[in-house]
């Protein structure tokens, strides 16, 4: 049993849900400021106002354009992505019961790398009519189609009249996925160098090509599934007993299982498809709420969804940043921050125990 | 009423339950007894709704497992496992809150965490509340596993028959909370006129606290009814293959059992002979 940690407990309250909203709030304002230009916040502010309120100001397009166009999209895009991943990455760790599962555990993120892969590879020739309808976008409904239909058929494999076993549903996962990462090798293997450049850039995650149509379609991808999960928090907070516990308590274990896998996947599908592979927000992030906020998945979904949005945005300003006017892929980044302070956690809880 | 009547359990082609029933009416503390393998958690579960029978049917205040609808299932009756494994903690208070499932959404959360802090006074862990989970020995988790069961079914005017469903309840526990733990069952049978089946593999907590006694082996039904009528040296021994005597102390309300290894004669007072 994994332990909360009293001495963390302290801290809740300033993780709690209004805190942890306002800080996001602030953030995507102060985020808005740094970048490759810094801007004033005078100009911001007359950006939004003119953008939002309908004020005059006369302002230079390029400005406009920089604020309104480049970053706030970019910024509100990290913000969805980081909770969208974080909240399903809690959720998923409720069913498993293991504060190690991930969503990549399903399937999601290799069945999304193998379509993407195919996307960059095929979109000219195979996909032909698709690709060039979809032009730049096919890598992106591939990459989401296909996540989709990997952690379907995971969940198929693991389910016989009528029941689902969370057990072989790992299994599965473990076996798709590593059948995933083959023909992904394979599809690189015979790539050229244009193609295994774009592939490269897809796996490290990216959220540079974000614009608002890309957010219009996120926004309802993530937020709807995350509130249905949200919807099944007692649920999940029963099936930490076992499904039997939970059962015998009056849930209905298999509907709660379908809904939070296919939320997750939708949720983890749609942010894989628009920035890549981004490591570690859904593994680390619920497992830091859950030792200040304990593992009841009412404060736990939202306050993972809540820090995982403002990480990301942190680490996102970061990444277009910090070797301006170059970027470093976001990947890199959260794996980087994320896989020390995960040890550090770890090694904090073993020491507690 | 709980009513199990003639239930049949096949695993992988084998019948591992045929033909066994019971009858668990209100107030009625009910043990089920017999060797490892004699097929006691798998009535348990036929009757908990876990385990589908091939065979036979299980009905709950005369209506069958299966017609009920899944809350209201879980309003009349709760379950306890033997073990249940939390994989994170939290505080105790949280677990037993967490057993008002069932009425989700039907009352303020002041009302349930009272419920949740009644309960816990029940099963004898009042000033637990904020306590991490990790923090508590086997037997206080089990306890506190009970605390959320009785949540499960807590109601202040009851409208229905309520029933309790244990399986081994006092396997982690040492001999004095043993039989405080009984006689916390025994109360609830009488004061809250909760129904109990429970599984137990002390014949002698049996033979003290239970209206009736249920003996199976080898999946069928050996012997039911009071537990002076069942638990006697040829009933254990059909049950356990075991030699016992039942002891009647002066002064005592109830026979002991005492198991031997061989034959000797080591006991003056007894009232029954080894067959």
């Amino acid at each position: 049993m994994i332990p909360s940690l009293p001495k963390y407990r302290s801290l809740s309250r300033w993780l709690s849900a209004p805190v942890l909203t306002l800080l996001l709030a602030a953030s995507t304002l102060l985020a808005l400021l740094i970048g490759a230009y810094s801007l004033p916040v005078q100009q911001i502010g007359l950006v939004l106002g003119e953008r939002l309120l309908g004020l005059e100001a006369g302002l230079p397009q390029t400005l406009t354009y920089l604020v309104w166009d480049i970053r706030l999209p970019r910024i509100l895009l990290s913000v969805f992505v980081g909770g969208g991943l974080a909240i399903a990455g809690a959720a998923v760790q409720g069913l498993f019961r293991n504060p190690l599962a991930d969503p990549a555990l399903i399937g999601v993120t290799s069945g999304a790398m193998v379509f993407a892969v195919a996307g960059i590879l095929f979109s000219a020739s195979v996909l032909g009519v698709l690709g060039s309808w979809l032009g730049y976008a096919t890598v992106t409904v591939m990459a989401f189609t296909g996540s989709l239909l990997t952690t379907f058929l995971v969940y198929w494999l693991a389910s016989s009249k009528g029941y689902t076993s969370v057990v072989t549903m790992l299994l599965a996962g473990v076996a798709i996925t590593a059948l995933g990462g083959a023909l992904t090798g394979l599809m690189t293997y015979f790539s050229d160098e244009d193609e295994l450049r774009d592939i490269t850039f897809w796996t490290l995650g990216s959220l540079g090509g974000a614009n608002w149509q890309m957010l219009a379609l996120l926004v309802p991808l993530v937020l709807l599934p995350a509130i249905l999960l949200w919807r099944q928090s007692s649920q999940l907070d029963l099936l930490l007993l076992g499904e039997r516990e939970a059962a015998y308590t009056g849930v209905n274990t298999q509907r709660t299982k379908w809904i939070v896998i296919s939320c997750a996947a939708l949720i983890v599908g749609a942010c894989v498809a628009v920035s890549g592979v981004i490591a570690f927000v859904a593994l680390v992030v619920p497992h830091l709420v859950r030792l200040i906020q304990g593992p009841r998945h009412r404060s736990l979904l939202l306050g993972s969804a809540l820090l995982g949005g403002l990480l990301m945005v942190w680490a996102d300003t970061a990444a277009r940043t910090l070797i301006a006017p170059a970027e470093l892929p976001i990947g890199i980044l959260t794996a980087l921050l994320g896989a020390p302070f995960f040890i550090w956690l770890l090694l904090k809880t073993k020491r507690s125990l | 009423m709980i009513e199990a009547n003639q239930i049949g359990v096949r695993k992988s082609g084998r019948w591992i339950l045929r033909k066994a029933g019971v009858k668990v009416r209100a107030g009625e503390l009910v043990a089920l007894i017999g060797a490892n393998g004699a097929g006691k958690s798998t009535l348990l579960k036929a009757v908990a709704g876990e385990v589908a029978p091939e065979e036979g049917t299980v009905s709950i205040n005369g209506q069958l497992l299966a017609d009920w609808p899944a809350a209201g299932l879980a309003k009349v009756r709760g379950v306890l496992s033997q073990s249940v494994q939390l994989p994170f903690s939290m505080p105790v208070i949280d677990l037993v809150e967490m057993g008002r499932y069932p009425y989700q959404g039907q009352e303020p959360g002041g009302r349930i965490r009272e419920i949740a802090r009644h309960c816990l006074r029940q099963v004898g862990l009042s000033g637990y509340e904020a306590r991490d989970i990790c923090t508590l020995s086997g037997g206080e988790q089990q306890r506190a596993q009970l605390a959320r069961v009785l949540a499960q079914v807590y109601r202040d005017e009851a409208a229905q028959e309520r029933f309790l469903l244990l399986d081994e309840p006092t396997a982690s526990q040492d001999i004095a909370q043993k039989q405080q733990l009984l006689s916390l069952l025994r109360k609830l049978a009488n004061e809250a006129g909760l129904g109990i089946l429970t599984i137990l593999h002390d014949l002698n907590l049996a033979m003290q606290y239970a209206d009736r006694v249920v003996l199976l082996r080898g999946g069928h039904l050996l012997k039911s009814g009071p537990p002076e009528a069942v638990l006697t040296p040829e009933g254990i021994a059909q049950g356990f293959g075991l030699k016992a005597r039942v002891v009647h102390t002066p002064g005592e309300a109830w026979p002991h059992i005492l198991t031997c290894p061989t034959a000797v004669d080591l006991f003056q007072n007894e009232e029954t002979s080894i067959p």
